[in-house]
């Protein structure tokens, strides 16, 4: 008994950070309606501006301590005002997909200068003065500095609620919540409002990151870790409340607390499973309302099977990819495996961004059950390739299914996020099982004799799947079924109103993207001859939005293009720099900001013919 | 053909439809009128299937359908018009009917014929009866309004409906184009013998229509006739007069 109610009180302590986060995130939400990735970012420079600001500060003093945690949480504001002002305000009116898009660019940028100024290793923080020791609760031990977290989410609770409810500023936040255009029309000045919440909201991440100096060590995976919670906190306690998302982080905190106690790999799952289970019951979140329609209306092309002029390309560029291997050299070939893996792969991304309009930031999660489920089939059963790589689009195809179930109902933001999530999931899942997928170290020696990745036998056995995978996709998109799928895309109600059965047309469609990205995946997995956590991982997804952005969402042609353009690119930048990340992030915002329709998008505006 | 009894729903408090009974007959034009905050969308969407009344039953066709969905109620043979005309903009206007009338043959699960050679004839037809042939091949996202409300008309009859309802078939368009457009939907609503129920607000439109009237004030019924009969009615001169003058 006296475990469970420290444990309850551990629950607690982890309740107050992932509240201060979560709650910037949501009022940033509220307001500008821009779901920001960075904001994982803002806490991991919280705790590490903390590390080297204590270290320029007296020691063993507490006051100094705590002005050395406010200093790092400013200045994580400072930042956070300037991003606002540089980047997002040119983003505002842009498609969802690229605001969150573009936030991730910055993700990218700030991981590869955390390491480049802090260096890889983990860091310990100075832990503060004054609360180092432990008091005995029940008879057992308990850190005071955990009773201090405690009572500092109510507190900023009671801050926050006292600033929303009782100022002008507040007012404002709500009344932008509740309906931006209205705030607008009344002359209210958007820009300083926009800036002054996105300075509150970064501030409060930075605080957050700052305050777990004394729990864990600073490493540059905290933005991603702590950006899936929050992202479950937010949408469990409701997008846009902060009231919500205290009891949000109150209730995932103890989930997280107990998981650990009872089956510790299971704490994750835990925590999507009563996500879950409370969207089924309130949609919205616990304390959230259904969002208004603030979108101004997306330019949407009309969809085209190809003209004759781009079935002459094709031609041309398949008797290329057939004669490749002449040109004789290894890596032009293995660099072509891969290329017509993420055609295949794009192409089942697109197949839900496009036609069904569900933005999902998490395939690569779908991507690396196909491997994995090739890598395990091969080292416990020593399949054949052929049950690889039937296993492959099958158990795939299944866990999209599972996701679409749960998932394919919400719209939007919520399903950026949630996907992201489930993606996040899976990826711990392989990084922290390690009896099974041998975590960090992957699954070695995937291979099937004469099919070796890079030989040519398997150069022509993918490229044989993966465009015959991708016109199949093509082929069910401007079936019925596409067509039923944009329908419910375009006008919701409308299809609704004809009887079009959208939801579980969108379901269809995350199991049939998870089954081609899954085999994308197997093929993967061959090729390189192992499976690792990065194959799953939130990065690995980004890749394959920016893959289909390059090309275009309203074009059939968009992700063959985009994914020949980022493995070209990619190859270069890597062998160019270590800074690889902060490159593709800001290729990113270039994209973001002077391409919004794709490269091939804005080709065929040119040219009308696509 | 449709048979309401005694709908009720609450929003926080104020019954915006209080205790509404309805019946339209098979072959029959009738339009509900109201002045502004009278109730008329909320007992729409009711009819609809867009919300779940408090209270009361619904009958279409002799089956009970309250707290049907909006795609069930397609099934079983009801078209409706949406207020603010909803197309689906990505797609040419063909494409718009070949979806729809795919999606009423049950057809959308189809992988792999293409929809491009599904549905022409009948989709052509429709347009033709809403005089809407000569933009078949344009995107429905570049039409001109009146142009989406007939192709919003079309959609709504492509499943032959026995219940049309329409929600302010005319809003938005040109005082012109009202009458054509409200010309096509009644005659092709009588040919087929299909039971009508259409909001509206430009009177004209509704006297010259409509075989009967409904009058919503405060979410009851306070008047039910010929539109001869309603026009001359006290209680709704009042109604009109005392909130919307």
């Amino acid at each position: 008994m006296e475990a469970l109610i420290i444990q309850a009180l551990t629950g607690l302590a982890s309740a107050s950070s992932l509240f201060l986060v979560a709650s910037g995130l949501s009022l940033i939400f509220g307001v500008t309606r821009i779901v920001n990735f960075a904001h994982g970012s803002f806490y991991m420079l919280g705790a590490y501006l903390a590390v080297s600001l204590l270290a320029l500060l007296p020691r063993g003093d507490p006051m100094w301590w705590w002005l050395g945690v406010l200093g790092a949480a400013l200045a994580v504001g400072v930042i956070g005002t300037v991003l606002e002002m540089v980047l997002l305000r040119r983003i505002y009116r842009a498609p969802e997909l690229f605001q969150l898009l573009a936030t991730f660019g910055v993700v990218l940028i700030v991981q590869d200068l955390v390491l480049l100024i802090w260096g890889p290793q983990d860091i310990l923080g100075p832990r503060a003065p004054g609360l180092r020791f432990s008091i005995e609760i029940l008879g057992q031990p308990f850190p005071v500095y955990d009773l201090v977290l405690i009572t500092i989410g109510p507190v900023v609770l009671a801050g926050l609620w006292a600033l929303v409810r009782h100022t002008r500023f507040g007012m404002l936040v709500r009344a932008a919540t509740h309906d931006r255009e209205t705030v607008a029309a009344l002359g209210v000045d958007q820009r300083l409002l926009f800036t002054a919440v996105f300075a509150l909201g970064s501030t409060l991440a930075g605080l957050g990151g700052a305050l777990q100096l004394p729990r864990e060590a600073v490493t540059s995976h905290m933005d991603l870790a702590i950006i899936a919670e929050v992202f479950v906190v937010v949408v469990v306690g409701g997008l846009g409340s902060v009231p919500g998302a205290y009891l949000a982080a109150l209730l995932i905190g103890q989930v997280h607390a107990f998981g650990i106690l009872v089956l510790p790999e299971i704490t994750l799952v835990l925590i999507f499973l009563v996500m879950a289970a409370v969207l089924v019951v309130r949609p919205h979140g616990l304390l959230g309302r259904p969002l208004a329609h603030a979108r101004g209306g997306e330019a949407v092309a009309v969809l085209r099977a190809a003209g004759p002029r781009v079935r002459q390309i094709a031609w041309v560029a398949l008797t290329a990819a057939i004669l490749l291997p002449l040109a004789g050299s290894q890596h032009v070939v293995t660099l072509a495996t891969e290329a017509a893996v993420f055609i295949l792969f794009a192409a089942s991304l697109h197949l839900l961004l496009g036609p069904a309009g569900l933005v999902s930031f998490g395939h690569a999660g779908l991507f690396g059950v196909g491997a994995y489920a090739v890598a395990l089939a091969v080292k416990h059963w020593a399949a054949p390739m052929a049950v690889g790589l039937a296993l492959a689009p099958f158990a795939a195809g299944l866990a999209g299914a599972a996701f679409g179930v749960m998932c394919a109902h919400l719209s939007g933001v919520y399903l950026a996020m949630l996907s992201l999530a489930f993606a996040q999931i899976l990826w711990s899942a392989a990084f922290q099982w390690v009896a099974l997928t041998g975590g960090d170290n992957g699954i070695l020696g995937v291979r099937a004799a004469g099919w070796e990745g890079g030989g040519l036998a398997f150069y022509y056995l993918t490229l044989t799947l993966c465009l015959g995978g991708m016109l199949v996709l093509r082929r069910a998109i401007l079936a019925p079924w596409g067509y039923g799928l944009r329908a419910g895309r375009d006008a919701p109600l409308r299809a609704a109103a004809l009887g079009i059965p959208v939801v579980r047309l969108q379901w269809a469609a995350f199991a049939i993207a998870g089954a081609a990205a899954g085999m994308a995946g197997g093929l993967f997995a061959y090729a390189k001859g192992s499976v690792f956590p990065t194959y799953l991982a939130i990065p690995k997804s980004v890749d394959g939005l920016l893959m289909v952005l390059l090309g275009g969402i309203h074009t059939l042609s968009g992700p063959l293009v985009g994914a020949l353009v980022f493995v070209g690119l990619e190859d270069v930048l890597t062998r160019a720099t270590d800074l690889w990340r902060m490159a593709l992030g800001l290729i990113i915002l270039g994209v973001v900001l002077v391409f919004p329709q794709g490269v091939v998008g804005a080709v065929s505006r040119r040219t009308r013919d696509a | 053909m449709l048979e309401a009894t005694d709908l009720v729903k609450t929003f926080g408090g104020v019954r915006a439809v209080d205790g509404v009974s309805l019946r339209v007959m098979a072959g029959e034009v009738v339009a509900l009128i109201g002045p502004n905050g009278a109730g008329k969308t909320t007992l729409f969407n009711l009819l609809t299937g867009q919300l779940m009344p408090d209270r009361g039953r619904l009958a279409i066709a002799g089956v009970d359908t309250t707290g049907w969905s909006p795609r069930r109620l397609a099934r079983h043979r009801v078209g409706r018009g949406f207020q603010i005309a909803q197309a689906f903009a990505s797609m040419t206007v063909r494409e718009n009917l070949q979806t729809a009338l795919v999606a009423r043959d049950r057809g959308l699960w189809r992988l792999w014929r293409r929809l491009a050679s599904t549905a022409v004839a009948d989709a052509d037809s429709l347009l033709a009866a809403v005089e809407l042939a000569d933009q078949a091949d344009r995107p429905a996202g570049d039409l001109a309004y009146g142009d989406l409300k007939r192709l919003e008309l079309a959609l709504a009859l492509s499943n032959r409906p026995r219940l049309l309802l329409l929600d302010e078939p005319t809003a938005g368009t040109a005082p012109a184009e009202r009458r054509t457009l409200m010309t096509v939907a009644v005659t092709l609503a009588r040919r087929d013998h299909v039971a009508v129920l259409f909001t509206e607000h430009d009177m004209d439109v509704v006297f010259a229509f409509a075989d009967r009237v409904l009058v919503l004030d405060a979410g009851k019924l306070i008047a039910e006739g010929s539109p001869a009969s309603v026009r001359a009615n006290p209680a709704v001169r009042r109604a009109y007069l005392g909130s919307e003058a």
